[in-house]
């Protein structure tokens, strides 16, 4: 159906509106497998609100934008999830009243894409369950609750990554992880490049981020705010 | 050289305690201490306590096990928002800030509250919020993740400030708004006050160079999992 080099996400002449408040200046991109596409631009100039309308999340715009070849005005959200569209958000949004380990749970429930190896999986299971202590010293029978905004950040990354996506949009995803955990991101961030995935994402330059991306493209807030 | 735990000099002093939610223990001081014009940064990796400190000092968090001390008095009885009027004031990592108020009527219950009425000078409106919702009654729930937090971090920062906890505050920020954290952090110290920072990005290290440092290490002894070490100067 899709060429190897059709794009995953394309926006053409894309603006964000909330009402009758238009949020930024159009901005057109294409992101292909393989690549990593930056969003930059001041606090408030819509960055966040593009990768909430390529979720479904219900954010009018204007111009074109497509998502793993649908339209994104059409896109349901458990099924672009089911398609291999992951996120990293911003802010935490994880149940904090379920254990680490139930949540991982239910969520291996409803990725059915990280079920199609069964005996593979278990494998990976097992390794998460190791891994999330090793790598982040995250305890997996506490409850969400107790874990730290940027433990909370690192489980979703992890999850993120262990979903193999097709299209991966993290928005900072290092506003609030030390240091030391840069290169497992940038490793992550890799792998979904190299499995002919695509990484959309949200960043500032004050981050004195390592990310080279293929493309940057420069959000501006709306000139005119009418 | 100010002495450690010098009483006239240190605005903030912790000793000999841990912090705790409830019986579990997490971090062990033997002394954390802010002296005036002075600016502290916490360093650790994630989950080791720093944000528990902060909210231990404002009092919104876990309790401390010893000796805390304001301005020489004990600090734990005081309620946390005799806290943030008194001047200790927490900027905190995500946006917390009441979303069904606009962003104007946010900054004036802050001056409200923040600003003890006929003795701290009325602030001037920051530029920020004056410019960017002059005739617009913007909710703060139409904010962006950064927008929020610059308007959390203005929106504390008036009236009389002796020790600014900033958390992460440079994560999701664009260049302007770290800007003006630096002018912040500047005018606090200036002002003698202490500001205490934790900072992933590397960014208030790199601006304010010689700064006073505490790490948060593993904890062998002992049932707090970390502690808190003042590292060589």
């Amino acid at each position: 159906m899709s060429g190897s080099d059709a794009s995953l996400i394309e926006a053409d002449a894309l603006v964000v509106r909330y009402g009758g408040w238009q949020v930024n200046e159009p901005v057109s991109f294409s992101l292909h497998p393989g690549q990593l596409g930056l969003l930059t631009g001041p606090n408030g100039s819509g960055k966040t609100s593009i990768l909430r309308a390529l979720l479904g999340q219900g954010v009018g715009y204007e111009g074109n934008l497509r998502v793993l070849d649908s339209d994104a005005r059409r896109v349901k959200p458990w099924r672009v999830i089911r398609e291999g569209l992951r996120v990293i958000p911003q802010f935490p949004t994880l149940p904090v009243s379920l254990i680490v380990m139930e949540y991982v749970k239910v969520w291996r429930r409803y990725n059915p894409g990280c079920l199609v190896e069964r005996e593979r999986e278990t494998d990976r299971h097992r390794v998460a369950k190791g891994e999330l202590g090793r790598l982040f010293g995250i305890d997996t029978r506490v409850p969400i609750s107790v874990l730290s905004t940027g433990q909370r950040r690192l489980l979703e990354i992890f999850l993120a990554f262990a979903a193999k996506p097709r299209v991966l949009l993290a928005d900072e995803p290092l506003a609030g992880i030390a240091r030391e955990f840069i290169p497992y991101v940038a490793e992550g961030i890799r792998g979904v490049r190299e499995s002919s995935g695509a990484v959309l994402m949200v960043t500032h330059g004050s981050e004195a981020s390592p990310w080279r991306g293929d493309w940057a493209v420069e959000v501006m807030p709306a000139k005119c705010r009418a | 050289m100010q002495g450690i735990g010098d009483e006239n000099s240190c605005i903030v002093v912790m000793r000999q305690g841990a912090i705790a939610y409830g019986a579990r223990e997490i971090l062990w001081i033997d002394e954390f201490c802010v002296h005036r014009g002075e600016i502290v940064l916490v360093v650790g990796g994630n989950g080791t306590g720093k944000t528990s400190l902060f909210r231990t000092l404002a009092g919104i968090g876990p309790r401390f096990t010893g000796d805390m001390r304001y301005l020489g008095q004990p600090l734990a009885p005081v309620a946390a928002h005799t806290r943030a009027r008194n001047g200790i004031r927490l900027v905190p990592q995500e946006r917390q800030v009441f979303d069904r108020l606009s962003a104007r009527q946010c900054f004036e219950l802050a001056v409200d509250n923040l600003v003890v009425r006929g003795r701290g000078a009325m602030p001037e409106t920051p530029g920020y919020i004056q410019t960017a919702l002059s005739g617009r009654n913007k909710f703060v729930s139409q904010f962006s993740g950064g927008e929020a937090k610059r308007l959390l971090l203005e929106s504390l920062v008036v009236g009389q400030v002796q020790v600014l906890m900033l958390d992460e505050v440079f994560a999701g920020m664009d260049a302007a708004a770290v800007d003006r954290v630096m002018v912040i952090v500047r005018n606090c110290i200036s002002r003698r006050a202490g500001c205490v920072l934790a900072d992933h990005t590397g960014t208030a290290r790199e601006a304010f160079g010689a700064v006073t440092e505490y790490r948060l290490l593993p904890h062998e002894e002992g049932p707090a999992a970390f502690k808190l070490v003042r590292a060589r100067q």
